[in-house]
């Protein structure tokens, strides 16, 4: 017999919503997809300020922007299943940004990799701007700010996991003092 | 006789009946929602200590350090300049993690397919695993000495060619290892065979 225990317990074993089904984005019904040495130099050219890029040298998917958020929903519930203490903390892990984006990754790749014939991956990563424009309740700081960035529909979306605000790259209101991009 | 047998029989239909009713109930008790999944979870971190028993930490400049003096390819260490020092989990804790990781992939059927689920993949998600661990046992304010790397390696090592790959890699109390995620092989830095060819490495 399996056993399981609630969450919040040092569980074993636990119930765990399966992952959101995925939505990759097709033109002529094929996958649209960009390499990552493009993406690189894209980049470059869109964020003058921009110090470090790393990227693969892979080809990347993009996704739908519901997929996305569904992404963020679901792992942010993971987290906070394996870690309740997290919904009572004042300040998230210092590592909660780099792990957000990499399980967010790793866990949309799963679900191409077992659903769609294509050799591609979908692309969520870090990214560092300063924050010099107020977003929303954010006050503007003049300081580094970190935020998870993937390559979606309309080009690329931006999460700020420590105020759940998602936007697109473009509306993004830092998006000129963009300094870091990991991949 | 015959009163015998008919007694023996209906006491054998009660038994068989209640068996079957038991199993049903079990088995409804023990049943998966829809729309969910049953996930094991790793065992809970454990990490390595010093002699007064406090867990032990490394820097990021350490480990720099050890990296580019066994890599002549060495490019850079990529991590959270926020993170100040990196717990060292101990030893027979990684060990089980990793084996945990490879009942993980082969009960979820996870197989290597080219770009969307590769050595990154395998290597990476390892790692989150880890973090998550080392936060449910309360450290907040760093990460494992735990992470991965890229290799242009010019040996088979671990069942897997000489080519571009990545592995995870662990700082643990017996030192510096290099580990293949997809078959649990560990190996310390200073044998591995492609310990030259190290390049990018990520705290992340």
């Amino acid at each position: 017999m399996v056993f399981v225990s609630p969450a919040g317990a040092d569980a074993e074993t636990v119930l765990v919503r399966k992952l959101p089904h995925p939505e990759i984005i097709a033109e002529d019904a094929k996958a649209k997809m960009l390499y990552g040495e493009f993406i690189r130099r894209q980049q470059l050219r869109l964020h003058p300020t921009l110090k470090n890029i790393v990227v693969g040298d892979k080809r990347y998917l993009f996704i739908t922007d519901k997929w996305f958020q569904e992404l963020v929903e679901w792992t942010e519930e993971f987290f906070r299943q394996q870690v309740p203490e997290l919904e009572n903390r004042k300040d998230l892990p210092v590592a909660y940004p780099g792990t957000l984006s990499m399980f967010m990754s790793n866990m949309a790749n799963i679900q191409v990799s077992r659903r769609y014939n294509v050799e591609a991956a979908v692309l969520i990563g870090l990214m560092v701007a300063e924050n010099r424009n107020a977003w929303g309740d954010t006050a503007a700081d003049g300081k580094p700010r970190q935020y998870i960035v993937g390559l979606s529909r309309n080009g690329y979306i931006v999460y700020d996991f420590r105020t759940r605000q998602i936007v697109s790259g473009k509306d993004f209101v830092n998006k000129d003092y963009v300094t870091d991009i990991i991949f | 006789m015959d009163n015998c047998k008919g007694t023996y029989l209906k006491r054998c239909c009660t038994l068989v009946v209640t068996a079957f009713v038991l199993s049903v109930f079990y088995a409804a008790a023990e049943a998966v929602p829809d729309g969910y999944v049953e996930v094991r979870m790793p065992e809970a971190f454990v990490p390595a200590t010093m002699n007064d028993g406090s867990p032990r930490y490394i820097t990021a400049r350490e480990i720099r350090a050890e990296l580019k003096r066994q890599s002549s390819d060495f490019v850079e260490l990529f991590w959270n300049s926020d993170i100040e020092q990196f717990i060292v989990p101990r030893h027979d804790w990684l060990v089980h993690l990793t084996q945990y990781y490879l009942t993980f992939l082969k009960s979820n059927r996870l197989r290597g397919k080219a770009e969307s689920w590769d050595c990154e993949n395998y290597s990476s998600l390892l790692n989150a695993f880890a973090t998550l661990r080392i936060w449910r046992a309360g450290f907040y304010d760093t990460r494992g000495a735990i992470g991965w790397l890229q290799v242009d390696a010019k040996q088979e090592w671990a069942g897997l060619p000489a080519a571009k790959h990545a592995l995870m890699f662990a700082i643990t109390e017996k030192g510096f290892f290099i580990i293949e995620p997809q078959n649990g092989q560990f190996i310390q830095l200073e044998e591995y065979p492609n310990k030259k060819h190290i390049q990018e490495v990520f705290l992340f």
